[in-house]
């Protein structure tokens, strides 16, 4: 991490509870969110090609340790992650002002999954990344990358390098150059026949263990222990874990993401079983796009066309 | 482990634990808007004539489709032809139970967890306070001394609520009043017309009950804050943490010291508790 | 003496125990590797860890616990008798080339769900029809930590065979006669031995592998450095990016908390347990509202205690293998090793 980003943090710690940054994961090449309130732990700080943590998740007060009511928290978010606190504000689940916003402009991050085959990602001794090339020793095996073929998928897509709203921007902005689009994944999904998406997402649910990590790591879910999928009175979903209540849980949880989703991809990164659910909230994305041409979080201050109505609707 | 508390532990039909028996509603009591008391048979005839248990047991009783949750035992343990269960529309289950009638079916799996130990209080004072629905543990051993009153000292229930409407067992604390054996202050909070004892919070009527702590007990049920307050005035009036004994309430699943929610430190208030004495709570980690 | 079976008679060894057995052995699926059904047309993955615990074998996700049906009497419809089922079958099985993290977290569970105390039938049961074939552990991961809370990569007190890697096949230890059952004599006969001395030697390779750790023992001074520990303000420290989910609770090796619910279809229904998750705030939420464990720092402090200070008290074990499934499925990159570093001083 560079200086001058570490000398801005130590100079706004005074002014917040804590800053959430980066520091150091399990091993060289991943990263974990950092709770920082003395001065001297900025220098655990890290900012590099795998800060892949959407840190607006502890936006919400309810999903982070408590701040007393006329203190601020401070946090460093990219571009996506920005995306989050957009839609929270207009939500009202959060003042601006109780927050101190890092705008950075990210380059996109890198996906060690993706080298998964080559190399046993969990057994890793030492790990290199030189200008575009990652160098990665696992077990004995080496192998060297070039970054653009590790970037994760939202990262080949995006559309938003520079965070959105921030208070101190760090650094240069730079022009997002997406070499896929946002939607590609839902619409090969929707090229499936019905039967064919049907057995796609059985499979898919099958494996779901409903440790609501999904849930519980979306910048967008807040509802905590008022959650539809928790509560017993009315019972919405089974507490057995089987394909159909499975299904049943993701369903109602991407209808309510409906027009608010972000497109982080977290739910689908921390997914223990590899279910990729960030596949249904996107689906309702397309959709809010092609009719209303909303992308949740991407403009401040307006509102989600499902939470507000026009008398003429041009697509409807 | 003794035999005495093997006799008092849950067996289950084929050694299942988690199975009850079943058994049925014979009788419901309103004892007040919210609070109901059942009294409940085995339909195992033979099961319900040997069924013995102590002072403080707990029971798990379930709605087959709704589900099961832990209620004090609080009919008398000599008495051998019901169990007797008092229950507050809360939550799933309690709802559920309330809006049961006569001959209704249910499932039972008690006695669990441990007791008052009402032969080490023999020859003391007893000091009962309770308030509201926390006289339902304290009926038991309440009924059970009475039985044997010549084995106790000075017994003194002080019971309150917050409302006149809010006492429950009206008929055992009109029958509690009558005898000249025992001492009975009731007390509610605000001042109703036709009142004709105290008025005041119960830690208060406590305080100045001027309670003797010399070779006495005193067993406390009731809301946290009342115990919290209670406790105080005890200590004040000299009782030592040996001296007090409460039961303690927490979410339930198993009753068998396995599913792992209701633990404080190390102890599961299931099997260690209910019954704790404060000398015991004050050494375990604070997490009430 | 030990017999050798290389690489290419395991499959024989497989197909010949799945004619009496449900054989469950690690096989890649979905992108992970994952303990399920061997089927011989599959290719089984005993290189890998598993994404999951070898738990749920001896204790599933969900269980049925009994079966109840309401009746009404033909006579008096008023009278409704409730009649209650349960299944006493469960599957034979054996579970093959699980690691000695998994044996040990087993081991664990038994101690709580068979020991002393109340003890759990249905965990038993299926405890008791399942053997286990372990295999030494040659490649620790990142997160793996055995050796420091007492375990051995290489050493699977527990199993009834323990596999340990010698050149190109595994050495075949038998440890129990539920073991030996498992040995088709047809095809062991005609493999060769290995010496003990090779065995020894391939175990402690693996050992090597591990950092020099810093030994836990399950004593009470460990128990008591955690119960000091309580009202340290580092839990809110160390626990500020957790989520409250469950993947490490339902990752764990020796995770045993579990919810019992009731499942209704008109006048039928179930009783189930299900996995729970004491990092969930709902786990210990009360009817009244009123939760002893409100903040995730509460309930991770909870976690930790339980494994690293209760279940020592109240076991007599330490209820953590060191498999680091938590670790490194953790969405907020919390390590436990840091945690149990900090608050536990270091015995010799």
């Amino acid at each position: 991490m560079s200086k001058e980003l570490k000398a801005r943090i130590a100079g706004i710690l005074p002014k917040v509870t804590y800053f959430i940054g980066y520091g150091t994961g399990i091993n060289t090449i991943q990263t974990a969110p950092l709770f920082i309130r003395k001065p001297e732990q900025v220098n655990a700080m890290l900012w590099n090609r795998f800060c892949i943590h959407n840190l607006a998740v502890y936006v919400p007060p309810q999903k982070r340790p408590p701040v007393a009511p006329d203190e601020k928290i401070g946090l460093i978010l990219k571009g996506c992650d920005s995306r989050a606190v957009i839609q929270l504000l207009q939500e009202g689940i959060v003042k601006r002002e109780k927050l101190y916003i890092i705008g950075v402009s990210c380059p996109g991050m890198i996906d060690i999954s993706k080298l998964q085959g080559k190399i046993d990602i969990n057994r890793i001794t030492k790990a290199e990344l030189h200008e575009q090339t990652l160098t990665v020793l696992a077990d004995k095996a080496e192998v060297a990358a070039d970054i653009n073929d590790l970037l994760y998928g939202k990262c080949l897509a995006c559309e938003y390098p520079n965070t959105l709203i921030y208070d101190e921007f760090i650094g240069q902005k730079t022009t997002a150059n997406p070499r896929k689009g946002i939607f590609d994944a839902v619409t090969d999904l929707e090229k499936m026949s019905l039967d064919q998406r049907k057995a796609f997402w059985e499979k898919e649910f099958s494996r779901c263990i409903r440790c609501k990590a999904c849930r519980n790591v979306c910048p967008i879910c807040y509802c905590q222990n008022q959650c539809l999928l928790d509560t017993r009175v009315p019972r919405w979903t089974q507490e057995q874990v089987d394909t159909k209540s499975n299904e049943w849980f993701h369903l109602i949880r991407a209808f309510h993401l409906a027009g608010r989703c972000i497109e982080c991809g977290e739910c689908a990164r921390v997914c223990p079983v590899n279910i990729p659910i960030n596949l249904l909230p996107m689906k309702m994305n397309k959709e809010l796009f092609d009719i209303f041409g909303w992308r949740a979080g991407t403009k401040a201050g307006e509102k989600s066309p499902l939470m507000d109505f026009k008398l003429e609707e041009e697509k409807l | 482990m003794c035999d005495c508390a093997k006799k008092h532990k849950y067996q289950g039909p084929d050694d299942n634990p988690y199975l009850p028996y079943l058994a049925r509603v014979i009788s419901v009591t309103l004892e007040t808007p919210n609070i109901k008391s059942f009294q409940v048979v085995l339909d195992d005839k033979e099961k319900m004539s040997q069924f013995s248990f102590e002072p403080g047991q707990v029971a798990q009783l379930s709605l087959f489709g709704v589900g099961e949750s832990t209620f004090v035992i609080n009919s008398a343990p000599h008495t051998k032809d019901y169990l007797q269960f008092t229950i507050m529309r809360a939550g799933e289950v309690t709802s559920a139970f309330h809006d049961l009638s006569v001959g209704a079916q249910i499932g039972i799996r008690a006695p669990l967890g441990n007791w008052f130990p009402c032969q080490e209080m023999e020859g003391r004072n007893i000091v009962f306070v309770g308030g509201g629905l926390g006289l339902a543990p304290l009926r038991t051993l309440i009924l059970h001394m009475l039985a044997h009153r010549e084995k106790y000292k000075d017994i003194h229930i002080i019971y309150g609520s917050r409302t006149p409407n809010d006492l429950c067992y009206s008929k055992d604390l009109a029958d509690w009043q009558r005898r000249g054996d025992i001492h009975v202050t009731l007390t509610i909070d605000r001042e109703v017309p036709g009142w004709e004892y105290k008025v005041g919070f119960v830690p208060v009527v406590v305080g100045e009950a001027k309670l003797n702590p010399e070779n006495a007990v005193a067993i406390t049920c009731g809301p946290p804050i009342m115990i919290k307050f209670v406790l105080i005035e005890l200590e004040k009036a000299g009782f030592k943490p040996e001296q007090i004994y409460t039961t303690l309430e927490r979410r339930m699943k198993c009753g068998l010291g396995l599913c792992g929610r209701c633990n404080i430190g190390p102890k599961y208030v299931c099997i260690d508790g209910p019954v704790f004495t404060f000398a015991q709570l004050k050494a375990l980690p604070d997490e009430l | 003496m030990p017999k050798l079976i290389p690489q290419n008679k395991l499959k024989d060894w497989l197909d010949n125990l799945a004619q009496t057995h449900e054989v469950w052995v690690p096989q890649d699926q979905d992108g992970m590797c994952v303990i399920d059904l061997y089927q011989a047309e599959r290719e089984i993955n005993l290189e890998s860890r598993t994404r999951f615990s070898a738990k749920e074998l001896v204790f599933p996700q969900t269980e049925r616990l009994f079966k109840y049906k309401y009746e009404k009497d033909k006579d008096n419809p008023e009278h409704v008798s409730v009649k209650l089922q349960t299944e006493n079958n469960v599957p034979k099985r054996v579970a093959f080339g699980i690691p000695p993290c998994d044996v040990a977290g087993i081991e664990i569970i038994s101690k709580v769900f068979d020991d002393k105390g109340y003890k759990d039938p249905y965990f038993k049961k299926r405890r008791e029809a399942l053997s286990i074939v372990a295999l030494g552990c040659q490649h620790p991961e990142n997160a793996c930590f055995c050796t420091t809370v007492g375990g051995s990569p290489s050493k699977a007190p527990g199993a009834d065979i323990l596999l340990t890697p010698v050149g190109d096949g595994y050495a075949v230890e038998v440890l129990t006669a539920k073991g030996q059952a498992l040995i088709p004599n047809d095809l062991f006969d005609k493999l060769a031995d290995v010496d003990a001395p090779d065995v020894e030697k391939a175990q402690q390779k693996a050992g090597k592998l591990l950092p020099a750790p810093m030994v836990i023992s399950p004593s009470a001074q460990t128990a008591q450095a955690l119960l000091k520990a309580f009202a340290s303000p580092y839990w809110n420290e160390a626990t500020a990016a957790c989520l409250s989910c469950g993947i490490c609770t339902f990752a764990c090796p020796t995770c045993h908390c579990f919810t019992i619910v009731d499942e209704k279809c008109g006048r039928c229904g179930e009783r189930m347990r299900c996995w729970d998750a004491c990092m969930f705030p709902l786990y210990t939420l009360e009817a009244s509202g009123h939760n002893p464990r409100l903040a995730q720092s509460q309930r991770y402090r909870n976690r930790i205690s339980h494994k690293y200070s209760y279940m020592i008290t109240n076991n007599n074990i330490l209820g953590c293998t060191g498999c680091g499934r938590c670790i490194k499925l953790c969405p907020a990159g919390i390590d436990l090793r840091r945690i149990v570093e900090k608050l536990i001083p270091k015995s010799e």
